[in-house]
């Protein structure tokens, strides 16, 4: 018995070991994470280049919000893609984790938008190939407003008229405690989240929230709220389907509603946004998508020569333009549209600011977001919320 | 516990007779599947258990080892018999439930966090990757095209090099372990492409072939990366950054030292871990730091930092309330309809029954998103209909407004769809 049971583990033991005997044999594959939009692009573009180059290339389709967590998950201990599709603002927490790898387009940078680039650049490096672009504007309901307002002064005249002469039930709305799209009335009014150091990077310890036009912008929105003008406790999904209704004239949305408004037989237009005094349009938050490389990657080199052969190519910027309809990163790609949409979301942007992808970033929304909130709820007037926010953020970022 | 003992005591208790004659009683088949079974899971044990070890999961690995020894101690030893049956329950139970509790307890005691999130070796092991090199101070980089040649049975490699600053210095034949100025290669007998670039390598060399560009992709990692072109006081590296564009005297950017510090070599600056932060003199830092057991500070700042504190146990206390008033909620809502629809008096006993099975059937996905529209704050029907009421001017703001929102959440979670599944 004893006899038999020591040969059973010694057995055991012989056959698993060959299991573990390590398979270094480097191939070359890649491996990459990307959405449901952009896996098929992928999947379709590279299967010439990898035939061509003598390279497997594996595309996992993960939802876009997904890949963020999952790959801060799954990186450090090799399981992570060589290559993956993300947000420019998630940059802060991939490199404090040293997580992404910076990258190098050499001559090819000035291809690129240069807002693009900027967004992807963190602290001095690139980090990313960017092949969209993405910011809010105004969207207007041609049939009820004939010409885009231009000042917010306007949009707030132009709102009475359509409420009053029972055009439609409401005017302009913007929902409740969303920042990023009160971000572009906030700097129309002059107001700011972050100051800019020399190099016009995002200096975390100037927080514009409680500066002057901040709360200007911020009272703009108090007063719409208490004249009836825009209802609180909307949320953005009840905006769309508002405008899509026709019960509501404008909004502030971007790209990714096109379609649906499109789809949906809304007549539409976009216009930039609307500006206040001296300024003469809102500067909305610039978003940018693009490939990073794992800093854990068992192919490194590879993964960034596919950035600079395959993903900074042409070919591959229009096929990921033709696919997303997002304006593109790509400025020879930007010059050939044609859409009259993507055009005018381009011209709504030219002023637009990076997403701050400080690591602190998350307390900032969160705090930001709840100052719009209590204030459309008409808990605290404009200047105390963003007092309030503003100290808060300062307290997060200080720690 | 031998096998040629008759049955044991305890054996008995279980009265099972026939299996109660240790491990390698019972039929020839029955013993076959049993063993077979087991040394599978020994093999997978073993291997999972070595894989773990080499990734530094020595907690898991503890964990696998003990679930491991558990379920054979459950098949060898008779008096272990009943825990057979208990055997893939607590395995999951200890995989799934244990372990990731005692983890949890366990990271509460580091300073795992945004910044230090990489285990020591995993930070150490990334400094030393091929993809950190800097090219020191004035030394040159080259455009370049690969050779590859087969001698003696080996596939060797060969780089000409043509210099990128346009100084007039010569092109270089980069070979392993050695490289010759062009200007020393009789150039006279070779074909040059229109960029000069020589199609066949002379003399010595006429071994080397081109790589053709296409090829060039596959060989990175791991082949044209490992290998040393040039003597060692020169040697030329792919620039990682650009790799099949540029060839440069790099040199590795970061230096590991015997106490765990990392060294810079660009700016000559040395970072010594603190709590797991690469920190230079200067207090500057480098990313990509490790955690280290901190022991009470996180407790201590939940302590002493008020904002962590109040929120904290805000939450803290609603996710006990929510616990307690989900059930509550759900068991006595459950327990009244059964009743009720149970009750004789109680009329279209049936048609009550199937409706009942409705929200069952709807999943919660769905009915979540209907209940937010049914209790918007301002275009929900729930709010119209108390605003309808006479001497209430709005319906309460169930998704803002302290304490609605809670209870918006308890009945849009749970209160509406399990009730009928008790």
């Amino acid at each position: 018995m004893t006899k038999r049971m020591t040969l059973f583990l010694v057995l055991a033991l012989l056959i698993s070991s060959f299991g573990v005997l390590p398979t270094n044999a480097q191939d070359a594959t890649l491996l990459i994470w990307a959405d449901e939009v952009s896996a098929p692009i992928i999947e379709e573009l590279s299967a010439p280049f990898a035939e061509e180059y003598g390279v497997t290339i594996e595309v996992q389709q993960i939802p876009f919000g997904d890949i963020r967590g999952q790959f801060v998950q799954a990186a450090p201990t090799g399981e992570g893609p060589d290559l993956f599709i993300g947000a420019h603002d998630w940059l802060g927490e991939m490199v404090a984790n040293g997580l992404v790898a910076p990258v190098d387009l050499g001559d090819d940078t000035e291809s690129f938008a240069e807002p693009a680039i900027n967004a992807f650049t963190y602290e001095g490096d690139l980090y990313g190939v960017p092949y969209a672009i993405e910011n809010v504007a105004l969207f207007y309901n041609t049939e009820l407003v004939e010409t885009a307002p231009t000042t917010w002064d306007e949009v707030r005249t132009v709102s009475e008229e359509i409420i009053e002469g029972g055009a439609a039930d409401y005017g302009f709305l913007i929902q409740q405690g969303d920042a990023f799209h009160f971000m572009p009335i906030q700097t129309a009014f002059g107001g700011y989240v972050f100051g800019l150091d020399e190099e016009g990077n995002y200096n975390p310890e100037d927080v514009g929230i409680d500066s002057e036009g901040s709360i200007a912008a911020l009272a703009w929105v108090e007063s719409m709220v208490d004249d009836g003008l825009n209802p609180a406790g909307l949320g953005g999904g009840d905006i769309e389907s508002l405008f899509i209704a026709g019960d509501a004239a404008m909004l502030i949305t971007g790209p990714w509603n096109v379609n649906r408004f499109v789809e949906a037989e809304v007549p539409f237009a976009i216009a930039p946004i609307p500006g206040s005094g001296d300024m003469e349009q809102g500067a909305p938050f610039l978003g940018a998508r693009g490939f990073m490389v794992n800093a854990f990657s068992a192919n490194p080199v590879l993964a960034q020569a596919f950035l600079t052969d395959f993903v900074a190519t042409e070919e591959f910027q229009q096929a990921a333009f033709d696919a997303e309809g997002r304006p593109p990163a790509y400025l020879p790609v930007a010059e050939m549209v044609e859409s009259e949409y993507v055009t005018a979301l381009l011209a709504a942007g030219e002023n637009a600011q990076p997403m701050p992808a400080i690591p602190a970033m998350g307390d900032v929304w969160g705090a930001w977001g709840n100052a719009i909130t209590l204030v459309m709820q008409g808990e605290l007037t404009a200047e105390e919320a963003f007092t309030q926010a503003a100290e808060t953020i300062r307290e997060a970022i200080a720690e | 516990m031998s096998a040629s003992q008759p049955a044991t005591p305890q054996s008995s208790v279980t009265r099972e007779p026939a299996r109660a004659e240790g491990p390698l009683g019972g039929s020839l088949l029955g013993n076959l599947l049993k063993f077979g079974g087991l040394a599978l899971i020994d093999v997978f044990a073993v291997w999972f258990v070595l894989a773990l070890l080499g990734n530094d999961a020595f907690l898991l690995a503890l964990f696998a080892i003990v679930v491991t020894l558990g379920i054979n101690a459950a098949f060898l030893v008779p008096g272990l018999y009943p825990y057979r049956w208990f055997s893939p329950g607590l395995t999951l139970m200890i995989i799934i439930i244990i372990y990731p509790t005692l983890f949890t307890v366990y990271v509460a005691f580091t300073n795992f966090r945004t910044g230090n999130l990489l285990t020591q070796p995993q930070a150490e092991l990334r400094f030393e990757s091929d993809q950190f090199l800097y090219l020191p101070e004035g030394a040159p980089t080259y455009t370049y095209t690969a050779y590859r040649a087969t001698i003696e049975g080996e596939t060797r490699y060969a780089l000409w090099l043509v210099p990128e600053a346009e100084d007039g210095s010569a092109p270089i034949l980069a070979l392993e372990g050695e490289s010759v100025s062009a200007e020393e290669l009789d150039l006279g007998s070779v074909e040059l492409d229109e960029d000069g670039i020589p199609q066949a390598l002379p003399g010595a060399y006429n071994a080397y072939t081109p790589i053709p560009r296409n090829e060039i992709l596959a060989l990175l990692d791991g082949v044209l990366t490992q290998v040393q072109f040039g003597d060692d006081d020169t040697t030329y590296l792919l620039n990682p950054r650009r790799p099949t564009r540029q060839v440069g005297v790099f040199e590795p950017r970061y230096e590991l030292t015997d106490d765990g510090a990392v060294i810079d070599r660009e700016t000559e600056t040395t970072y010594t871990p603190v709590e797991g932060t690469y920190t230079a003199p200067d207090g500057s830092t480098l990313s990509g730091g490790y955690y280290v057991v901190v022991g009470l500070d996180n407790f201590e700042e939940l302590i002493n930092d008020q904002s962590v504190r109040d929120s904290f146990f805000r939450v803290f206390l609603w996710t006990v309330a929510f616990a307690f008033f989900s059930v509550f909620f759900t068991f006595s809502l459950g327990l009244f309809l059964a009743l009720v629809i149970n009750a004789p008096f109680m009329p279209g006993r049936a048609v009550i029954r199937t409706l009942l099975l409705v929200p069952y059937a709807i999943p919660a996905f769905i009915t979540v998103l209907v209940w937010r529209g049914l209790l918007n704050e301002q275009l929900g029907v729930v709010n119209d209909l108390i605003a309808s009421l006479p001497g209430i001017e709005r319906g309460p703001r169930w998704f803002s407004d302290p304490p609605w929102p809670s209870w918006g959440f308890c009945w849009c979670s749970s209160g509406w769809a399990s009730p009928t599944c008790c």
